[in-house]
């Protein structure tokens, strides 16, 4: 770690590296010792340094601190320094996300031959566990998903089309001789607080307007609407305030015109 | 149902009471807005939209008036914004901003400017005005919210909208997490 960022996370941690930097004077950290003479000491650009006489905190033999170091004024033969902060554990528990981030990404850039190895033994294996279960996962998923669309494509063709217009029930588009085609159904379906589905929800955008008694909703397609579509979804702001959600539920809807408009009945 | 006949030439002008049909919309305009250009769209029908006039009053003695923004944007939508200075310190309340749009109201009348007048509010005091131009020969229509227009206006004129039942209300999406974006204008690119 370098001695800049040393003193860059202890100035977020005090919130007074702009006060530490403004002093004049210079930072650094430093280890200090017993020295032959049995006094607390250290070393500083191959000058003696000692504490400053005025400090408050005590600074034990092997202690490691951010200084702020001034030169003795009188021969210029060694250093005071004034200890800021102690680096220990709690410095580092202390950090935030991102110095911790940094902080490990500048350990392991130093140390990387070091740590790779290890890291390979230790995390190799889960790491391979990991991506089986999350790829047979959703893996599974896919085929549930892949078996739900057979049987409804299958009972699509099964039954005849004029008697799906006319029952009125359940709308469903879909290409009848490609059984490649994914079912979609036109209902109009609220998921859950704010979010509408349907297969007429096509388009990015959308002008949606309802009226002050909540009753009807109408969606026009329009590219400079308000409300983004996607994945046959929309998220209406508010609308779990005004009409709340008891469930999911289907909404009677009417096309209008061949412009892919459509109104929506929620009562 | 009017038995009185609409026709597509008819000239239609369009007098909104801006504070009063804000006042009494019901809805929580933190999640909606009322959609003027849809309300005039609406309105208008399939008939010719001479002119869509705003009437709203301003408080000259704050520096900053919010409406002012509202105002030009309804302008630059092809609106005609008559604002007077109202403000009436003493009852701390505006004042004026109805007599403004009757005055208006008759000049195109005795103009003969339009065939048809569109009052959008509720408010009683109208009633008289409605009378007077249904006697020049000239057709009323009254739009307002149900829970706020007077019995006497909603009877008076030819034909009522009754706009809880319209979709007006326009909606925007789920503002993403983090963004706090209730809708603050009437954001929209069309012109009537």
């Amino acid at each position: 770690m370098l001695l800049k960022d040393c003193i860059v996370y202890a100035g977020d941690k005090l919130n007074t590296f702009d006060e530490f930097s403004g002093s004049g004077s210079d930072m650094t950290v430093l280890k200090f010792a017993i020295n032959s003479s049995n006094n607390i000491s250290s070393r500083y650009k191959g000058k003696m340094v000692y504490p400053d006489w005025n400090h408050v905190d005590v600074i034990q033999p092997g202690d490691i601190w951010i200084c702020s170091m001034e030169m003795n004024p009188k021969d210029g033969g060694n250093y005071f320094a004034v200890p800021m902060m102690r680096i220990d554990a709690s410095f580092l528990y202390g950090l935030n996300k991102s110095q911790l981030s940094e902080l490990s990404l500048d350990i392991w850039n130093r140390n990387r031959e070091i740590l790779e190895p290890v890291m390979e033994e230790i995390f190799g294996s889960t790491v391979e566990e990991m991506i089986e279960s999350a790829v047979s996962e959703r893996t599974k998923d896919l085929e549930e998903e892949n078996s739900k669309l057979k049987e409804r494509l299958e009972s699509a063709i099964e039954s005849p089309r004029s008697d799906k217009i006319d029952d009125g029930s359940e709308k469903v588009t879909a290409v009848m001789s490609t059984p490649k085609t994914i079912v979609i159904k036109d209902d109009v379906v609220r998921i859950d607080d704010n979010t509408l589905e349907s297969g007429l929800l096509v388009h990015p955008k959308y002008r949606v307007h309802m009226t002050a008694n909540h009753d009807v909703i109408v969606f026009r397609p329009d590219i400079n609407g308000r409300v983004t579509c996607m994945n046959n979804r929309v998220s209406l702001n508010g609308l779990g305030t005004l009409i709340p959600f008891t469930g999911e539920c289907e909404f009677g809807y009417n096309t209008i015109g061949d412009k892919g408009e459509f109104k929506v009945f929620l009562v | 149902m009017s038995i009185i006949s609409d026709s597509s030439r008819d000239r239609v002008m369009i007098f909104i009471d801006l504070r009063n049909i804000n006042n009494s919309s019901k809805t929580d305009s933190t999640y909606s807005r009322l959609d003027y250009i849809k309300m005039v769209k609406t309105f208008r029908e399939s008939r010719i939209l001479k002119r869509a006039y705003v009437f709203d009053g301003i408080d000259t003695i704050e520096n900053s008036n919010p409406s002012n923004d509202f105002h030009n944007l309804l302008r630059y939508h092809g609106f005609t914004v008559d604002v007077i200075d109202s403000y009436d310190p003493i009852t701390d309340r505006q004042k004026g901003v109805d007599v403004n749009l009757v005055c208006k109201v008759m000049r195109h009348a005795f103009n003969d400017d339009f065939d048809t007048a569109i009052i959008v509010s509720g408010d009683g005091d109208f009633v008289p005005l409605v009378e007077e131009i249904k006697q020049m020969g000239k057709k009323v229509e009254v739009a307002a919210f149900e829970g706020s227009c007077n019995r006497k206006m909603k009877l008076a004129a030819d034909r009522f909208h009754c706009m809880d039942s319209l979709p007006l209300l326009e909606m925007e999406s789920v503002p993403e997490e983090g963004i706090d974006s209730p809708i603050q204008s009437m954001a929209t690119t069309e012109v009537f």
